[in-house]
């Protein structure tokens, strides 16, 4: 048995960041004046779970920053202390120090520890010092919080007197314990932190030496631990366990009281490896199915100690919607099948054609129905790739109220069709684009409060993100009621950068499309927020790769709207079939500007560039593709073929190929399956007759056929 | 391996005694038995031992103990002190009487 | 890392695909061998080496065609009878699908440890390294080949 822990650090990492999302978003909804106790309760889950994973794993920066967190959040929670301003944005804080943090160990790059040392040592002083309320002078607020510690002081007092509780536990290891990262020693250790251990061990089942397979633990052991904590704490230390051993928890009767029995140590204690393994989400790793071993915890009538409500379910994930977590590569490969099959289909129609005859009818009808039900399948199939756009609007809310409030804006963040389902891909990529138009609308579309109201507008402006399916495929519109952009500046802003001609006539569209060009910036002055170095074209390149487009309205004074149109999925791509000598290549029809046939003479050779030709006020390269791809070729001369014109990157060629075919959608295959990536080529695709075609890689072709030169050239 | 009456040298522990290292570990002890004396061994160096390090170290005990042999400790560092005393192995591996 | 997955239980035979290149016989470990097809004719890959012809459509996933008269420095030759063994590979990446054309495939053959010899070390030679070991049968010289090395190297890198 080989053993590979680290599927279970990325789903450790999945989830806490997922976690650290909903603590986030419940952070955020928090009413500092009344605040709700199911949301803070919300957020002391969160910091326990993550607690919990990360000491297991040996994350002991993260295991101690989370625990210092827990501490102040169990205060928070119990009441004995309240939430202030303070408490609330250092959370919030506490969430991007947590996000960097995971960030740094999963690539496995230092910390730099600086602000998580601050923020600890807030929270420590803070819990230290009580329930003091730094801002609130409230002070029926102060007495309250005394008596609380007062009241507590005594609790603690009284379990202190009565004997300290034993329990007995019997603990033995099934075969995939160690396979699935548990350790018994590092579970016997925090229950060592919750009081006294006395540990046997039972070594009746070792094999011989030699039989003995190293990721297998043949141990039993009988435990007594005297603890005053409750009956959930030791269960949850044996939680990630749960499945691969045998586990058997009985509370034994107190013994006399002799010495005064030592307070119990609550989880504040000390130790950062401390780490009780939270309430984990569902699933484990999607690799490994839950072993269905026998798994005992006998109920034993619960602790009678102070006030213990028997836990929910640990178990219980926050979110409790029905359903089950996939490898993304499951869903690839399924979708892969399928394409598989729609090829398939489409070779059957095309033999069909030829039959005559009655049951060549009725064969044909079938393949028609065949189609049919092939297309749904494939519908559904690409929608189970298919995320809501909502998870990707969620980080906009804090980025809203943290840029506005630098910026002394009073900005109001609307959101609406977050349901709308977008490719799972696709979504991890617009995330950028996103943001950056997002910034935009805040730093130069939204203006200053005196402003607006001097405009007659309201003090708070509006950003609106919005998403919704049109025509096949999926709209995300960004849009504010700013100040819009001004023409006359884009214009002059462009013939000041030499981008344009000062005589040029353009239209209104034309113009607002000129922030698009690369170098581009409209404001007086780069703020830090949205100037450094990403332009608006970086965010349409983007978007384009991801087969996409990207369009503006505005009206000056009253606001500005992106929409940004893309596909609904990306293993898809419609493309023009072109033939280069015997060979037949796919061009993705988003990179297509236009195909065009040239006159003798007209392309010229410019040295550092090769061929050129003059298309628009440019000149462009021309890529002879059969030269580029060892194809035998048919036409020699250019203007015999065609120059199809097309873009990738931003930037232009001609392909020189010798005639258009037909246009379709093909199914995306990757070379790399079973042979390599090649430069140029961006998978293959199988058309209807069966046969193989390269599909180009635009981008990738272009800046081959310009390496090309340069070597030429040297 | 010298087949003299006793060890030559003491047989030393890596710093990380763990189930990642156990396929390893089991071989390696496999090799070092030889067919002398006490065995001799030297955990001054672990830093990291969890139960399946410890567990490849019982079996070989176990196994010592059928030719008569013992497992002689020649250094043992805290991680390992802690970890066999955790689990209750401390007896078994020998532990306890070890300076 | 390399793991091979298959166990060599030195005591059972093999069950060994004989086919020719030339005059030469060659075996493959049947166990290797998912199907044999007829020739058809490839898609072009650029920048492949020269024993690479291209791809094929094979029950829709795309697999690279090997010419091993080619690899093994025979002049290329294709006839009627010249067929694709298609093989499965394990390389560092992963198993991968590889179509071998050769001149004509012959039978199955039981092949003992006991039958084998080790190859010479023919340093240079284009069959260096992935000649598993030679068997003599009736009275033919069999080269049984190590796949996984023989394509598994170019499968995995990137195309030169």
């Amino acid at each position: 048995m080989s053993l590979d822990l680290d599927q279970f650090h990325a789903t450790f990492f999945e989830e806490s960041f997922e976690a650290l999302d909903s603590m986030e978003a419940a952070l955020l909804r928090l009413d500092v004046g009344t605040p709700d106790a199911e949301t803070i309760n919300t957020i002391f889950r969160v910091a326990h779970s993550i607690k919990g994973g990360a000491g297991m794993f040996g994350f002991n920066d993260i295991a101690s920053f989370t625990h210092t967190l827990e501490t102040l959040l169990d205060e928070l929670r119990a009441g004995r202390m309240t939430v202030t301003v303070q408490i609330s944005d250092g959370l919030l804080q506490s969430v991007d120090v947590l996000r960097a943090m995971m960030q740094a160990t999963q690539k496995g790059q230092p910390f730099d520890p600086v602000n998580a040392n601050a923020l600890q040592t807030m929270f420590k002083d803070l819990v230290a010092a009580g329930s003091a309320p730094a801002a609130e002078d409230d002070l029926e607020a102060l007495f309250d919080s005394l008596s609380n510690a007062a009241n507590a002081e005594n609790e603690r007092k009284l379990a202190a007197a009565t004997a300290t509780p034993r329990w007995h536990i019997r603990f033995r290891a099934l075969p995939e314990l160690l396979n699935r990262g548990n350790d018994p020693l590092r579970m016997f250790e925090e229950l060592a932190m919750l009081g006294t251990l006395e540990v046997r061990c039972d070594l009746s089942r070792m094999p011989s030496f030699d039989e003995i397979d190293p990721a297998v633990c043949y141990l039993a052991w009988e435990l007594e631990l005297e603890t005053g904590a409750k009956r959930d704490a030791i269960d949850s230390v044996f939680e990630w366990a749960e499945g691969d051993c045998e586990l058997e928890i009985r509370r034994m009767d107190p013994p006399a009281p002799e010495a005064p029995a030592p307070v119990p140590a609550p989880v504040v204690a000390a130790s950062p490896v401390a780490a009780a393994p939270a309430p984990a989400p569902e699933t484990p790793a999607p690799a490994a199915a839950p072993a269905p071993a026998a798994v005992s915890v006998p109920a034993t009538p619960a602790a009678p100690a102070p006030a213990a409500p028997a836990p929910d379910a640990p178990r219980a994930a926050v979110n409790e919607s029905n359903s089950i977590r996939v490898a993304i590569e499951k869903i690839d490969e399924l979708l892969n099948t399928v394409g598989e099959i729609v090829i398939t289909q489409s070779m059957l129609s095309q033999l069909a054609a030829r039959f005559e005859g009655v049951h060549a009818d009725r064969l044909r009808s079938g393949l028609a129905q065949l189609e049919g039900n092939i297309r749904e399948l494939q519908e559904s199939v690409m929608r189970v790739r298919m995320l809501p756009v909502g998870s990707v609007f969620s980080r906009f809310p804090r980025l809203v109220r943290d840029v506005s409030n630098r910026l002394g804006k009073q900005i109001r963040l609307q959101i609406t069709g977050e349901q709308t389902e977008l490719d799972k891909t696709v979504l991890e990529k617009i995330g950028d684009p996103l943001v950056h138009l997002v910034r935009n609308s805040i730093d130069h579309g939204i203006e200053m409060p005196d402003a607006r109201v001097a405009a007659g507008k309201p003090a708070e402006g509006t950003v609106h993100l919005n998403a919704f399916h049109k025509g096949g495929a999926i709209t995300l519109e960004v849009s504010d009621d700013g100040k819009g952009l001004d023409r006359t500046k884009l214009f002059a802003k462009a013939v000041e950068k030499g981008l344009i001609d000062p005589n040029a006539q353009l239209t209104d569209d034309q113009i607002h499309d000129l922030i698009f060009l690369p170098g581009f910036s409209t404001a007086a002055t780069t703020t830090d927020l949205s100037g450094r170095g990403v332009g608006m074209d970086v965010v349409r390149r983007n978007i384009k790769e991801l087969g996409g487009n990207i369009e503006l309205k505005t009206e000056l004074g009253k606001g500005t709207k992106f929409s940004i149109t893309l596909p609904l999925t990306l293993a898809i791509v419609d493309g023009q079939s072109v033939a280069v000598g015997n060979e037949t290549y796919i061009v993705p029809l988003v990179t297509i500007i236009e195909s065009l046939q040239l006159k003798p003479g007209a392309a010229s050779q410019l040295v550092g560039h090769g061929e050129v030709f003059s298309f628009r006020g440019d000149y462009l390269p021309v890529i002879r593709l059969h030269e580029m791809f060892g194809v035998p070729a048919r036409r020699e001369e250019l203007h015999e073929g065609l120059i199809m014109v097309v873009e990738g990157d931003g930037k232009r060629a001609g392909l020189f190929i010798d005639e258009l075919l037909g246009q379709q959608q093909v199914v995306i295959k990757s070379m790399e399956t079973n042979y390599a990536r090649i430069d140029g080529v961006g998978g293959a695709t199988i058309l209807g007759e069966g046969t193989v075609a390269l599909i180009l890689d635009v981008p990738g072709l272009i800046r081959l056929a310009a390496e090309r030169q340069v070597r030429k050239v040297a | 391996m010298p087949v003299a009456e006793a060890m030559s040298s003491p047989f030393p522990l890596d710093k990380q005694c763990t189930v990642r290292e156990a396929e390893a570990f089991k071989l390696v002890l496999a090799a070092a038995e030889d067919s002398s004396g006490d065995f001799v061994i030297d955990g001054s160096a672990v830093e990291r031992i969890d139960t399946a390090g410890l567990q490849l170290l019982l079996g070989f005990a176990a196994r010592l103990k059928l030719t008569e042999r013992r497992l002689v400790w020649q250094g043992v560092s805290p991680a390992l002190r802690q970890g066999a005393a955790q689990l209750g192995l401390a007896d078994a591996l020998g532990l306890a009487e070890a300076a | 890392m390399s793991v091979t997955e298959k166990t060599v239980d030195v005591n059972s035979p093999r069950q060994v695909l004989t086919f020719s290149l030339g005059e030469e016989s060659y075996g493959i470990d049947i166990l290797q061998v998912q199907e044999i097809r007829g020739w058809s004719p490839v898609t072009h890959i650029p920048q492949s080496p020269e024993h690479v012809l291209g791809v094929l459509n094979l029950r829709g996933s795309i697999v690279p065609i090997v010419d091993l008269r080619t690899r093994f420095n025979l002049a290329a030759d294709f006839t009627p009878l010249t067929v694709i063994i298609v093989i499965s590979v394990r390389t560092e990446s992963g198993r991968k699908e590889c179509g071998l054309v050769v001149d004509s495939v012959s039978d199955v053959v039981d092949l003992d440890a006991s039958q084998l010899r080790p190859a010479p070390a023919l340093n240079g030679s284009a069959t260096a390294g992935v000649i598993e070991g030679l068997a003599t049968l009736d009275d033919r010289m069999l080269n049984l080949l190590h796949i996984d090395d023989l394509v598994g190297n170019e499968l995995s890198s990137r195309a030169a």
